[in-house]
């Protein structure tokens, strides 16, 4: 059993003897790091923290370097704005926020620190808040009260669209909260009238009661209903019929009619249906918001994937200085196992690099001197330094959030059903309505008026407007209980026209990790246990993806003089014997090159292990489930032909294209898209973003970038399997409620239309026909919730 | 019935001063993160009970 660190829950190295006491016991934390940064939470009495957190804390970067550049004017005016009394206010972006455990610590330490007053966090967008007296401290002397429990900031960007999303979410709070605290004061009085139509009611009371509901439901109409009336101008000013067209009509007419009925204190009112409807309509936004706003505050600009400290050769050594100080023409040193900060030039000799932020390969690739490095490129070799010769907005990883860019901006709009009916539908009962006024108004004057209100209220596009956000609504709640995240609600109606599935490999049919897929022993006087005991053994010290590997296995062998080769493997000593594991010419130089990791012991091969990315669980079946559908399945990764070509097979997928960079990607889909196919992509790294961004429909595994994940109209938990079957039934039941929804709401309107024209229907019957078909689309969208 | 003259104006007083509460609500950061007011309570008790410990 391997033990897991105190502080941030990963598996403690073996021989790694680092402990914190807390609570009168002793307990195991991994490195340095996590003890100094536990110890100083004890020290400080927060150890509520521990006891009440939700989620492990990340590991804290070991670095320790000062803030100063935080204290440097120039650069402070990007986040500090210096309020009436001559203090700052001081808006940061915290990395390693994992919990609400995090925010209280984070406050609390801030309170106990001299010249910050009033901290604030919010979790869900990871900021900090709070006033800075310069008189009393310096930022950085602040910051690095954060830094030593293990949190690191960088300033807070004002045009960060996730501020403008808040304030956004905040209003259309208060809309829907108006609405609903006023729709539950209407319907009392509601109730009241509708008793007292039946049971007889004083004339007064009843005009008391009907001026009170349309005090009430004023600030409704002017207030919340405002966002219904600025869409509908907006589409009438670009000469269009969008379904918020009928709906800022049904309101202005009920609304207009009640009050005349209130003020001649005659005909009927309908209040407590303009109020119910906007509530209904606002309510569906505010979820759909609130989805959207999940994915966007998780960091989601270029600095996210970049590290925040660097390592930069100043004044005869390297200091670590945060990576927002490092220019062009600064030599930097990168350390194993960490990203570079920036594009430049190889100035050592040799280097192995993941790049699978630019192709999503994540095997080591290697690089010579004068070689380009790139930012947010891994380190999986030895340390090493390069020149940085490109700004951090003009790097590759600046590039792909260019693209994405581009690729959103030409992403397909989703033409929805609803307004393709609502124009011709707004007109005809206009034209019907004005033509029953025309001819009433010849026969029967005194009726004119309110035949024609009828035929308005009867024909209320309520329950049409209603049909397709309920729907939506309540398939977001269903698809909540399943583990799929919907961020753009009309995405799932696309979904349904879908022809052509791209997916891509590491991450989404992969789990990402590697593990050893077959083994091989050459000299039978070596069990598979032994073999295996070893080569984690080996494996143990090494940074190099593969070594991964082999890891959890427990056990006691302790090799000694162990070294790792840059590039070929790792070699020890165990019970006297020379070991190898790695390339297979490493460990013996006899041996052919082949793809395998090959172990040897003095000279001779032992074994050879096949290593893979380990495929995702029923994923030949959720493939096999799609292609049934009729969908055509597409494999788009960055990876080399082979892998591509046996994931491919392993998956039961026809088509694929390996080696594909994020612009490649883009390119294979802008070319499926001119041959007319709707494309669903799912990926979850950075090189699908631009992807992700440009296609019809676009989903992420939530394990994957936050940058995709904030660009994708829908997230799947990776962890409750792939889930895609599931995706497309839902979004087929979504869309049959839908048309049943519309269905139903034309048919009401085809036979309630001809009875008001003919002055059957009277007004408070055209009120309850127009409720109760409202009522049934709400209910039929209901059962989409289970 | 005439109390009604009376009781239906309060009670538009009172919907008046759920929706100023509301709206101070909202305005004072209240509903921004829903995920961190549930913990808070477990926190600063907690502080207390350790400071007097030391």
């Amino acid at each position: 059993m391997t033990t897991s660190c105190f502080h941030c829950n990963e598996p403690v190295p073996k021989g790694t003897n680092l402990f914190v006491s807390f609570d009168s016991s002793s307990h195991p934390v991994c490195c340095a790091g996590c003890q100094a940064v536990a110890e100083m939470i004890l020290s400080d009495g927060f150890g509520a923290y521990y006891k009440h957190r939700d989620e492990p804390a990340i590991r804290p970067d070991e670095h320790r370097f000062d803030w100063e550049i935080f204290d440097d004017p120039a650069f402070q005016k990007d986040f500090c704005r210096q309020l009436e009394n001559g203090s700052y206010r001081v808006d940061l972006l915290v990395e390693g926020i994992t919990c609400s455990a995090c925010a209280w610590l984070i406050e609390k330490r801030l309170e106990q620190t001299s010249g910050a007053v009033d901290p604030q966090v919010v979790t869900a967008s990871h900021r900090l808040r709070f006033s800075w007296d310069p008189s009393r401290a310096k930022l950085s002397v602040i910051l690095q009260a954060l830094s030593a429990l293990g949190y690191r900031v960088r300033p807070w960007n004002e045009e960060n669209a996730a501020e403008h999303f808040a304030t956004e979410l905040r209003s259309l709070l208060f809309k829907v909260g108006l609405a609903g605290i006023a729709f539950l004061q209407v319907m009392m009085f509601a109730v009241a009238l509708y008793a007292g139509e039946m049971s007889g009611i004083d004339e007064s009371h009843r005009s008391l009661m009907r001026w009170f509901s349309l005090a009430i439901s004023i600030p409704v109409v002017f207030y919340s209903a405002e966002p219904f009336f600025s869409g509908a101008f907006r589409a009438l000013k670009g000469r269009s019929l969008t379904m918020e067209v009928p709906v800022a009509i049904a309101i202005s007419l009920a609304w207009g009619s009640s009050i005349v009925a209130t003020i001649s204190n005659s005909g009927e009112v309908y209040f407590d249906s303009v109020v119910m409807f906007v509530f209904f309509l606002l309510s569906g936004r505010y979820l759909e918001h609130r989805a959207q706003h999940r994915e966007r505050q998780t960091l989601f600009s270029l600095a996210a994937w970049l590290p925040t400290s660097a390592l930069r050769f100043v004044d005869g050594g390297f200091q670590w200085v945060p990576s927002m100080a490092i220019r062009e023409g600064d030599l930097i040193q990168v350390l194993k196992g960490e990203t570079a900060p920036a594009d430049g030039v190889l100035e050592s000799n040799a280097a192995y690099l993941d790049e699978s932020l630019l192709t999503g390969e994540h095997l080591a690739l290697k690089k010579l001197a004068g070689d380009r490095i790139f930012a947010g490129t891994i380190n999986t070799g030895e340390s090493f330094c390069y020149r940085m010769d490109t700004p951090t907005e003009q790097s590759q990883a600046a590039k792909i959030n260019e693209l994405l860019g581009a690729a959103a901006n030409d992403k397909p709009p989703i033409s929805q059903l609803v307004d393709r009916i609502a124009g011709a539908f707004i007109a005809s009962v206009l034209v019907i309505a004005a033509g029953s006024y025309w001819y009433w108004s010849a026969s029967a004057p005194q009726d004119a008026f309110w035949i024609a209100l009828s035929v308005l209220v009867v024909t209320c596009p309520c329950a049409l407007s209603l049909a397709t956000p309920v729907a939506i609504t309540s398939s977001i709640l269903g698809f909540k209980k399943q583990g799929i995240l919907v961020t753009q609600a009309r995405s799932l109606q696309a979904i349904d026209r879908v022809d052509t599935l791209f997916l891509d490999k590491t991450g989404t049919l992969t789990t990402g990790e590697l593990r050893v897929e077959s083994h091989e022993i050459l000299n039978a006087s070596y069990s598979v246990d032994r073999v295996l005991d070893i080569a984690s053994a080996l494996e143990r010290e090494s940074s190099h993806p593969i070594a991964s590997a082999f890891n959890g296995r427990d056990t006691a062998i302790i090799p000694s003089d162990l070294e790792i080769v840059v590039g070929e493997g790792v070699k020890a000593v165990i019970d006297d014997q020379e070991w190898r594991i790695g390339q297979p010419g490493f460990c013996d130089p006899q041996a052919q090159p082949e793809a395998v990791v090959a172990m040897s012991v003095n000279g001779t091969l032992v074994a050879k292990f096949v290593i893979a990315d380990t495929l995702r669980e029923d994923i030949f079946n959720e493939v096999a489930a799609l292609k049934a559908q009729g969908m055509e399945v597409v494999l788009v990764s960055g990876d080399h032909q082979d892998t591509v070509a046996s994931v491919a097979k392993a998956a039961g997928i026809d088509s694929f294209y390996a080696a594909q960079k994020p612009e490649d990607k883009y390119r294979l889909l802008q070319r499926y898209r001119g041959q007319g196919r709707r494309v669903l992509m799912v990926g979850d790294g950075l090189n699908d973003v631009p992807v992700i961004g440009g296609a019809d429909v676009s989903v992420a595994m939530s394990s994957g970038a936050a940058l995709a994940r904030c660009h994708a109209d829908v997230v799947l938990n990776a962890d409750k399997g792939f889930g895609l079957a599931n995706l497309f039934k839902s979004a087929k039941r979504l869309n049959l409620t839908i048309k049943q929804n519309l269905g139903w709401a034309l048919l009401y309107n085809l036979v309630a239309l001809p009875l008001a024209v003919m002055g059957f229907v009277p007004p408070w019957a055209a009120a309850i026909g127009m409720s109760l078909s409202s009522l049934i689309v709400v209910l039929n969208a209901l059962k989409l919730s289970r | 019935m005439e109390s009604l003259y009376l009781l239906i104006p309060i009670a538009l007083v009172i919907f008046a001063l759920i929706i100023a509460l509301l709206f101070w609500a909202v305005r004072s950061g209240q509903f921004d993160d829903l995920e961190r007011e549930g913990g808070r309570i477990l926190f600063d008790d907690d502080l207390e009970e350790s400071k007097r410990d030391d």
